[in-house]
């Protein structure tokens, strides 16, 4: 699977070439429980690209998310949004970026006590004092934007129903919708096609490619995720997360070209004697130039003896 | 067991103590700027109220109940049989109502309400309402806090009178107290001030019983087991906590009534 011309490569503002990227993280460290989860992340996100973060398990992909949300804040690190550091805010100036982001939770996190209407309008119902009437259209646009009901007349049957009367799949859609119903310029999701079954997983990447221009916007999206197919369709990159730190960073057409060309090629991690590699492998094993960190110095992180030094990386 | 295995509990405990405190202060704050509409509040009041009232009002009826009983054959020893009455109304309005009342709200209200924003955290749902920029405190905690605060005294005047008729019952038509005698000293010895005193009280165990509930829910972590864990820890806590500081209310109110 490759990505289409239409959101192939990484756009940054014309009018503005030297504008800093919408987000940049540089050396963020977070322990959490007395596991040192994230040991100096490194990314940055240009305006109307998308960046998807692929890694295992535990690795802290949905750590780094909430660092961007402001849920956690780090040790040590720096978290910038259009080169205005985030890390420290006071709660009403977080609240300023937050109105401008929106996080997309992997299993939804929908108001249980609250109907599918009251979700997606939550945010219009707390800041916008709207009348309902004017939310409830905006409500019903915006599962129609998703592809919830196929008739007017069945979005509002969905939009009475309680969270706990909905699929898996309907649930992640409300959430795509509760999302995208102030109109956030930057859109974070976490894990979006996990415990989905595969035509459901392949719609809602529809949805994260239909969200970069709904509204005629041009909408920049952070991606985590451990589904490589996933992060082949929706990405511009992708970056390597594992063990708490980018392995190595790929253009997705790069990568998506490398498999159109192969169809034994892969992409993901491996292991050798040696070091760990985040690859792309191609024709006759040829591994294209990857990143990688010496097993040695992960076997010291990872045990659980008194801890080595940890940063210390090949 | 070393000293260092103890240190684990304390430190938590006190971590615990400081949450709490900083989430009574943060609510009382919100309270003064934006306290919520009528309409949430009393949402939060019909879900506690008639949840509680049954178990409040039987609580309140048999233990003034078992009041009369046990102080009129005492009393009827030293010839003070109709003072039966007296007792049983200040036991009620000025410690039992209130005690009990709050017990019942503890283990009634405080575990649910641990549980609900503990399933909350537990499902990012609090993550949720950080991401669209809104206040968990103002949103959850604030509406809570209000409605055990004002509700709780109307619960324990409620209380207060089903104990009294359970102990006028039990008085005047099982051990044949007269009734003239009963109301009479129950009126005399009963002053405005005991009644207020009670109500205090009350309202402080309301405050103390949702915002410790609510402190131990938005704490919850590790699923489903953190969850029942939570109701668990809300409830015996604020049973405790209305018991800790009963004793001090006491004190406190007691030193008022002298100065007044």
């Amino acid at each position: 699977m490759t990505n289409d011309a239409a959101h192939a490569a990484p756009s940054a503002d014309p009018a503005a070439p030297s504008a800093p990227p919408l987000l940049e993280i540089r050396d963020l460290h977070k322990t959490l429980g007395g596991k040192h989860v994230l040991k100096g992340v490194n990314l940055s996100v240009e305006r109307g690209e998308t960046l998807v973060i692929i890694g295992g398990s535990g690795c802290g992909k949905s750590v780094l998310l909430k660092h961007v949300m402001g849920i956690l804040e780090p040790d040590r690190g720096s978290i910038k949004v259009e080169g205005r550091e985030i890390v420290g805010l006071r709660l009403r100036e977080l609240n300023e970026v937050r109105h401008r982001f929106a996080l997309i939770f992997q299993g939804g996190a929908l108001f249980d006590s609250l109907t599918v209407a009251e979700n997606i309008g939550f945010y219009l119902m707390e800041h916008e004092r709207l009348p309902w009437s004017r939310i409830y259209a905006r409500v019903l646009e915006c599962l129609e934007k998703v592809k919830l009901g196929a008739t007017p007349r069945e979005r509002e049957r969905i939009a009475a129903q309680m969270p706990a009367d909905l699929s898996g799949g309907m649930k992640k859609r409300v959430a795509i919708a509760r999302a995208l119903a102030p109109s956030p310029e930057f859109l974070l999701w976490d894990e979006p096609t996990t415990g989905l079954d595969p035509p459901t997983a392949d719609a809602i990447n529809d949805q994260i490619i239909m969200t970069k221009t709904a509204d005629g916007a041009r909408r920049t999206s952070l991606v985590v995720t451990h589904d490589m197919a996933s992060a082949m369709k929706v990405g511009d990159r992708v970056a390597f997360l594992f063990d708490g730190r980018i392995l190595k960073e790929f253009a997705a057409a790069e990568i998506g070209a490398y498999l159109k060309l192969d169809p034994d090629a892969a992409a993901g991690f491996s292991v050798d004697e040696r070091r760990v590699w985040a690859f792309v492998k191609g024709r006759a094993d040829r591994v294209l130039e990857a990143g990688s960190v010496d097993t040695q110095v992960l076997r010291r992180m990872l045990a659980p003896a008194p801890a080595a030094p940890a940063d210390a990386e090949a | 067991m070393s000293p260092l295995h103890l240190l684990g509990p304390v430190l938590r405990a006190l971590t615990g103590l400081g949450e709490w405190a900083l989430l009574l202060a943060r609510t009382c704050l919100r309270a003064c700027y934006k306290w919520p509409s009528r309409r949430v509040i009393l949402e939060q009041m019909v879900r506690i109220g008639p949840a509680s009232l049954p178990v409040v009002l039987l609580t309140g009826l048999f233990t003034g109940a078992v009041l009369a009983v046990q102080s009129t054959q005492q009393f009827k020893r030293v010839e003070v049989g109709t003072l039966v009455g007296a007792i049983v109304t200040l036991s009620m309005v000025r410690e039992l109502g209130p005690v009990l009342t709050g017990l019942m709200l503890a283990g009634r209200v405080g575990g649910p309400m641990a549980a609900e924003l503990g399933t909350m955290k537990v499902t990012e749902q609090i993550d949720a309402l950080h991401t669209l920029a809104a206040d968990p405190i103002s949103i959850l905690v604030l509406p809570r806090f209000a409605a055990c605060v004002l509700l709780m005294p109307l619960l324990t005047l409620l209380s207060d009178a089903v104990g009294l008729l359970g102990g006028y019952l039990v008085g005047v038509h099982y051990f044949g107290v007269p009734s003239h005698f009963y109301i009479l000293h129950s009126r005399e010895w009963f002053s405005a001030w005991d009644l207020a005193t009670g109500l205090v009280k009350s309202a402080v165990f309301g405050a103390l019983i949702a915002s410790i509930s609510c402190s131990v829910g938005l704490g919850t972590s590790g699923g489903a087991e953190g969850v029942g864990r939570a109701t668990t820890s809300a409830t015996v806590t604020s049973s405790v906590a209305v018991l800790v500081s009963d004793f001090f209310l006491a004190v406190l109110l007691q030193v008022q009534q002298v100065k007044l």
